[in-house]
């Protein structure tokens, strides 16, 4: 208690009934007592308009001078000679976070007027009624980084603010101004009564000040307090009494965990209870934000909020590290699932258009042409071992696999306190993970504002960049196979294969490029996107068909694996074991509508280039060929090749770039 | 009389549906000229002019004083006609005036929460906290400063109230109880909740509003010039 009262006493508190009332209603309100009105002239020159509010050593005013420049003019009871010649010092401060001082005025002995410049906006606190759960972060960011250059240039200038809170903040047109610098050292020191302090600021006070240590720390604990508050809409130490928030300021921890991740410990460390392990500067205060201060004293640079990552985080007590969900409860399946994403990340890890991400490129492809003939029965034979395992592993355990139960609060015991003003409820965060879902479906809405134009000559250029790498492609693969195959490139099978290849390859991924580019500002309808491809592929089909009977492609002679047994002519899709127009429709309508290839075209896909992908279209071409009996591996090829080409003939928005949080909306939180 | 026939010329050229209002506003255009700006200095809250007016003006700072409500822009001197009628407040434009995004020609109606645009950058906010009030408010939106450092501006229908309850017209949040001013044949008057010496009991008063005067009590003050 002893410390208690000289952290009171050296502020010049008297501890009266008023510091013992409900402090949400001291916090906020000041206790207006205006004596003077419209149209008096305590000053020569000034004719008072309104009262402003009650500072924190009398009444402030607004007058307009006889020229009409719009003043404050803050009234000052006691005499004040020595201080008014010190604080001289703080009349010749200029910055644009700063309430501007225009002059001291001693009219008489007893009372002494000092004008300022007039903010024709709200103050701080009053932004925060409006907003009781916080503001938007954005926001907070835009206000918090003034009010700290405000503050630095102060230190810079070797003054301590000393009663930094959100009454003392004005706002003008998105300015921030801080008032009632300076003054409060001179003021503070030969203040006897305490009259009109208000108590307030018990909120916003260092706990060293109790024994009477004024540095800049205070500052940056009052800041630290008033960027809790920003983003909460509620001080971190609140009480009953000012004794409790004292010894709240004395000991208490504050609430951290309501706070996006980069604030978290910028607040912490603002309101370390030991000041020197405080933050030195209040530029240091910034850095972790994204915000430094330029030469002119201006708060600048871009706000680190949207990429959490990059701040490391001194947190004492720091949230338990979130493990990948379990995408399948089936554990082989999980297992070939985390392989593939492990897979991916190492593919991604490489850095993209390097030398070596081409070279992987051309690797794979090379080992599927080589190799893919081999290894595709082995699939599909795993395969069709797998799905009668599933079948008996889901009757056996899967069903009484436990069911996933989504905690989204623990409930929270509710106090009810009588004649008391409504509790405040513990705020939900105000962040939250932004999914890679609603990101795309974001964008997409945005990309809906794309003009037609833009999209053609979007659509135009990933054509020509197809065919071209195409074109490149389709040379390094004659280079390959000449070296392979010495006796083969020269024969005209070959050139006729390769040319049909190329061409249906081309052709399937203008197609798809078309419809990705048509389908990218819109939700997807998968169903009839599928039915559109199919149809697509019906007419690819026929067209394959044409051309193979143009460039006479002896289909029977290279095919290398043969499924088709010579005798039989499957149902009229073959004819003397070479494919005739049935089997050109059915494989390449097959091969369009089951797999959903827009989405390797759009521009919103998660990854640039995804190996996995083109696994995947190859696989499922595999699996067409078991239906279709087409002959491999050129359908093989020729469905990696279209998966490829795409991707990369396609821009893509990066979504690793995309912002992790969102805010939550007032709407949302009800409904969890 | 110059202006009158500038006016009506103006009104002319509205389409057969805003006719109606011509009448009304030819009753009040003697009115409109001899309104000079009264003001209610609200200490802690703000200034704002007490156009009381069936028609009020505005326009830009180097509009004549008989212009009540005068904006620091590069506004002409009338940019707009303010009309109100029982209930209901309508906008006449007389220079470029746009409501809620859209040019407008025509008298048109106002509904609470729209956005006014005069000029080029002039943004006002239109609101009206209570319907059967009559009393609208114009708050600047855009960063610009009314003439005669008012914080904003009352269109007075029969009343108008003053609190910290949300359907005020001007909120000051730091009160404890309503003010309510109200027409009374051509006074204006003032009910107020009053106290006794001993701070408990409270009676409601009424009395005739003042220019010039000051009005007192607990925890408020404001002065009517």
């Amino acid at each position: 208690m002893a410390i208690m009262q000289q952290w009171i006493r050296p502020m010049g508190w008297k501890k009266t009934e008023s510091l013992n009332r409900h402090p949400n209603l001291d916090r906020r309100v000041p206790n207006m007592g205006f004596k003077l009105a419209a149209g008096d002239k305590p000053l020569n020159g000034y004719v008072i308009r309104r009262g402003l509010g009650m500072g924190g050593f009398g009444e402030v005013y607004f007058a307009v001078s006889d020229s009409g420049k719009e003043v404050a003019l803050k009234r000052i009871h006691r005499n004040l000679d020595v201080e008014v010649r010190g604080a001289s010092h703080c009349l010749n401060l200029r910055h644009p976070n700063l309430v501007g001082l225009y002059d001291i005025r001693q009219e008489d002995a007893e009372q002494a007027w000092i004008v300022m410049e007039y903010i024709a906006g709200e103050s701080l606190m009053d932004r925060l009624d409006r907003n009781p759960t916080g503001l938007p972060t954005s926001e907070v960011l835009q206000l918090f980084g003034q009010m700290a250059a405000g503050v630095q240039y102060l230190h810079e200038q070797g003054i301590v603010h000393r009663d930094l809170k959100p009454a003392n903040v004005f706002i003008e047109n998105d300015w921030i101004k801080i008032g009632d610098y300076g003054l409060s050292k001179f003021i503070s020191a030969s203040r006897r009564g305490g009259q009109t302090e208000s108590v307030g600021t018990f909120h916003y006070m260092a706990p060293e000040i109790g024994k009477g240590e004024y540095g800049k720390e205070i500052d940056i604990y009052s800041l630290g307090i008033m960027l809790y508050e920003l983003l909460t809409g509620k001080v971190p130490f609140e009480g009953e009494s000012s004794q409790e928030i004292i010894l709240k300021h004395l000991t208490a921890d504050p609430d951290v965990s309501i706070l996006p991740l980069p604030f978290r410990s910028v607040v912490l460390k603002a309101l370390a209870k030991d000041p020197s392990q405080r933050y030195s500067s209040v530029s240091a205060m910034l850095e972790p934000l994204g915000i430094s201060i330029d030469k002119n004293g201006m708060a600048t640079g871009h706000p680190v909020i949207q990429n959490p990552n990059t701040t490391h985080s001194p947190t004492p007590n720091p949230s338990p590290r979130v493990a990948t969900p379990q995408r399948y409860r089936e554990p082989i399946a999980n297992f070939v699932a985390d392989a593939l994403t492990e897979l991916q990340k190492q593919f991604n890890r490489i850095p993209y258009g390097s030398a070596a991400q081409a070279l992987a490129i051309i690797g794979s492809i090379l080992f599927l042409v080589f190799f893919g003939p081999a290894i595709i029965p082995f699939i599909v034979m795993a395969f069709f071992l797998y799905v009668p395992y599933y079948f008996i592993w889901y009757f056996l355990a899967g069903q009484y696999y436990p069911p996933t139960i989504r905690v989204s609060h623990p409930l929270q015991p509710v106090r009810y306190v009588k004649n008391a003003p409504p509790a405040v409820r513990p705020q939900p965060p105000r962040m939250r993970p932004l999914s890679f879902q609603e990101w795309q479906a974001n964008q997409r809405n945005e990309l809906a504002n794309k003009p037609f134009a833009n999209r053609w000559r979007e659509w135009t250029g990933s054509t020509l960049l197809a065919s071209s790498i195409l074109g490149v492609l389709t040379l390094a693969g004659y280079l390959v196979s000449l070296a392979a195959y010495p006796a083969w490139p020269g024969t005209t099978s070959f050139i006729a294969i390769g040319v049909w290849t190329s061409a249906m390859t081309l052709l399937s991924t203008w197609t798809i490029l078309f419809f990705a580019k048509r389908w990218e500002n819109r939700a997807e309808d998968s169903l009839i996107y599928r039915f559109v491809m199919l149809t697509c592929g019906l007419a690819l089909g026929g067209i394959g068909w044409g051309l193979s009977e143009f460039l006479m492609v002896p289909w029977d002679s290279i095919t290398v694996i043969r499924v088709v047994p010579k005798s039989l002519d499957w149902s009229g899709f073959y004819n003397n074991r070479n494919p005739s127009w049935p089997a050109f429709v059915a494989y390449f309508g097959l091969l369009l509508g089951s797999i959903r290839w827009w989405r390797q075209g759009d521009v919103l896909r998660r990854y640039r280039f995804s190996i996995f992908s083109i696994l995947w279209s190859v696989m499922v071409a595999a699996l067409v060929c078991c239906v279709v009996y087409f002959p491999t591996p050129w359908c093989l090829i020729l469905a990696g090749a279209t998966s490829a080409l795409t991707q990369m003939a396609t821009q893509s928005l990066d979504s690793r770039q995309r912002p992790r949080f969102v805010e939550v909306n007032v709407g949302e939180g009800k409904t969890t | 009389m110059r202006r009158n026939g500038e006016i009506r010329s103006a009104t002319m050229k509205l389409p057969s549906k805003s006719r109606f209002w011509l009448r009304l506003r030819a009753n009040a255009t003697r009115n409109v000229m001899m309104s000079s700006q009264s003001v209610l200095w609200i200490d802690g809250v703000g200034g704002y002019a007490m156009c009381d007016r069936e028609t009020t003006i505005i326009g830009g700072a180097s509009a004549a004083a008989d212009v009540p409500l005068r904006l620091m822009s590069d506004l002409p001197s009338k940019t707009a006609i303010f009309h109100h009628q029982g209930q209901d407040h309508l906008i006449e434009p007389i220079h470029s005036v746009w409501l809620n995004g859209q040019e407008i020609r025509t008298t048109s109606l106002l509904s609470s929460g729209d956005r006014i645009r005069l000029g080029s950058s002039v943004e006002l906010a239109f609101s009206q906290p209570t319907q059967l009030s009559g009393t609208a408010v114009l708050m600047l939106r855009s960063g610009h400063r009314w003439r005669g450092a008012i914080d904003g501006a009352l269109l007075l229908g029969h009343s108008c109230l003053i609190g910290p309850s949300p359907t005020a017209h001007v909120c000051c949040r730091h009160w404890e109880k309503d003010i309510v001013l109200f027409r009374h044949r051509d006074q204006w008057m003032v009910r107020r909740d009053e106290y006794t010496e001993d701070g408990s009991i409270r009676t409601a008063s009424t009395h005739p509003l003042k220019l010039g005067e000051r009005i007192q009590g607990q925890g408020y003050s404001m002065t009517w010039l």
